[in-house]
């Protein structure tokens, strides 16, 4: 610290030399790998490339593309001499390129060929729309330690002279169809006249009463028939008494057109009496059926008659005349009907 | 309202009269309109292969049922091919209110309940917590989803005769066996009745309308969107629910389970 009442000694103003040679000190510092100072190499287009016969060139492919697809551009430098420290061209900073190109993506190029002082850069790029006729120019600028006497730095414009085709894309194939995802009965509907009918049926009120008394009358009928199919004794021994008095008419009838009428008269009062009473088999004789039938509790009155008659028609059969007495089958018929109906 | 139409739905398809492409339903008879139906369902049914295709045809063919619906053709037939025609559409809810539809006239429909429990197994609850058990409705077991009224009466009849029967062939052999036969008969017809009452009654037990839930919706406490949910993961598409009232465009509902919470209007059908 300087006291305050010491004199001041003036500085000397630096001379004017010294800021060149301030200059020159920061410019060595700064120095690039290229052994230029940085605030001399050109701010756009220098990538690093020193040599004294540098050329660049673009390879773009393919010449005609489709809207959407991509092409891919090759930047190969020949004649540097420092192949391996030339960078990148970064293309996406480039708005030339933007402007005409999205996106724009690195890729890998082909391999130099060792010996040759080469590099190549490639890139993919996809042009915007089909306005895209051309590829820009890329300024490429290199450091030629030959030139001393004027700028350094030598600027090449590398163009691609061949137009770029952009041409209509593709119809974009339809997506991969997706099955369904259902069962198969919901596949299986009703189809016809049956979906038109405006309700489902059901029974109207009335049929309720309806079938409640079919049933009883069901069974009533079939009560009815079975009884008809199968009688009680009484009527079964009606039911016989009745066909025993038709067949005795019958055996009456059929008789009297037979030559020996007394016999048939007999033979078809005889057989009603077996029916009717239940004689024993072998009761052929008049006094034979006249006991059975007071054994059956016939009354003696009737008996009497039977007898009589059953006698009357042995005298006939065995008359010398040989007639039958006329009376013989309406007496016939007649006992039958008496002994039917008492 | 009949008994079975208590479970009637509403339906916003069924109000439309205009099917696809401009056809105007209204000016068709009715069996123009199945014809179209049948017709889009053919065609859908021939394009299953591919979603994107099948679909709308699907959609025009459940368009026509429900315009067979609107005009008051209610059949289980029609209701079956109208909840198959939305559920290949892809449209849930509108199928089981198809199947709800279907079963107001025809209870007993096996295929009807058979489709609807499909489609409510189709309905996707979370994997997690009880949501699933709060919506889903238990299934009913009555008698009046077995039989029909027509099989039913049918039955009842035949009770009555074979206890008629065994009353008259105990008069004819006097055999005991015919008389308990009659009583087993007459105990069948019986149970069959109560049976059929303990239905009706079960049938007349819940008036209120049956609502779907259309689109994934929140159950809240209140109506209003700033009312906490009541449930915590939003209802589902398809999940069933009774209205219990509405106000300011809010319908409160009670899910299967017991719980009571609000839903947009919009959200339901």
């Amino acid at each position: 610290m300087t006291p305050r009442n010491a004199p001041t000694i003036p500085h000397p103003s630096p001379p004017r030399s010294g800021v060149f040679v301030a200059l020159f000190l920061l410019g060595t510092l700064t120095t690039t790998g290229h052994g230029q100072p940085a605030f001399f190499e050109p701010k756009e287009g220098f990538y690093g490339a020193r040599g004294t016969a540098v050329t660049a060139a673009w390879a773009v492919e393919p010449g005609t593309i489709r809207e959407g697809e991509f092409l891919t551009a090759t930047l190969t430098v020949r004649g540097a001499t420092n192949p391996h420290e030339i960078a990148r061209p970064d293309l996406r900073k480039l708005s030339a390129y933007t402007a005409k190109f999205d996106p724009i993506e690195d890729t890998i190029g082909p391999a130099a060929n060792p010996g040759t002082k080469e590099v190549a850069f490639a890139y993919r790029l996809r042009p915007r729309n089909r306005d895209v006729t051309s590829f820009p120019t890329l300024t490429f600028a290199y450091l030629n330690p030959a030139v001393t006497t004027s700028d350094p730095f030598q600027r090449l414009r590398v163009k691609w002279e061949h137009p770029i085709t952009v041409v209509v894309a593709a119809a974009k194939p339809p997506p991969p169809a997706v099955p369904l995802d259902a069962s198969d009965h919901l596949f299986d509907v009703p189809t016809g006249p049956r979906l038109l009918v405006r309700e489902p049926f059901a029974p109207p009120p009335w049929a309720w009463p309806v079938l409640a008394a079919l049933a009883p009358l069901v069974a009533g009928a079939w009560y009815v028939a079975w009884r008809r199919v199968y009688p009680d004794e009484a009527r079964l021994a009606r039911q016989r008494r009745s066909v025993a008095v038709r067949r005795a008419a019958a055996a009456i009838r059929r008789a009297g057109k037979s030559p020996d009428p007394a016999a048939g008269y007999a033979a078809a009062v005889v057989g009603f009496l077996r029916t009717r009473y239940a004689l024993p088999p072998g009761v052929e004789t008049p006094a034979e059926v006249g006991d059975a039938l007071r054994a059956a509790g016939l009354s003696e009155r009737l008996v009497a008659v039977a007898v009589a008659l059953l006698r009357r028609c042995d005298a006939a059969r065995f008359a010398p005349s040989g007639r039958a007495d006329p009376s013989l089958a309406d007496d016939a018929r007649q006992l039958v009907a008496h002994l039917e109906a008492g | 309202m009949t008994p079975v139409g208590m479970f009637v739905v509403l339906s916003l398809a069924a109000g439309s009269p205009v099917g696809s492409g401009g056809f105007v339903y209204e000016r068709e008879s009715d069996a123009d309109v199945l014809q179209h139906a049948e017709r889009a369902f053919t065609d859908g049914t021939k394009h299953r292969d591919d979603a994107a295709t099948a679909r709308p045809q699907f959609g025009n063919a459940a368009r026509g049922y429900d315009e067979l619906w609107r005009r008051g053709v209610r059949n289980p037939a029609l209701a079956l091919a109208r909840a198959n025609a939305h559920r290949l559409a892809g449209d849930l809810p509108a199928a089981i209110a198809a199947f709800h539809d279907g079963l107001a006239v025809a209870r007993y429909d096996r295929a009807l309940r058979v489709g609807l429990e499909a489609a409510r197994s189709a309905v996707s609850y979370p994997l997690t917590g009880d949501l699933a058990r709060q919506c889903r409705p238990p299934t009913p077991a009555t008698i009046g989803t077995r039989m029909s009224p027509l099989e039913a009466s049918l039955a009842a009849w035949a009770f009555w005769l074979v206890a008629c029967v065994g009353v008259v062939r105990y008069a004819m052999t006097r055999g005991p066996g015919w008389l308990v036969v009659a009583g087993a008969a007459l105990n069948a017809l019986m149970v069959l009745g109560g049976l059929w009452a303990y239905d009706w009654r079960q049938a007349l037990a819940d008036p209120r309308l049956l609502l779907v839930v259309t689109d994934d919706a929140t159950l809240r406490r209140g109506n209003g969107p700033t009312y906490p949910p009541r449930l915590e993961p939003n209802l589902p598409k398809g999940v069933e629910a009774r209205e219990v009232a509405r106000r300011g465009g809010w319908v409160q509902v009670e899910l299967a389970g017991g719980t009571v919470g609000w839903l947009p209007e919009t959200a339901v059908q």
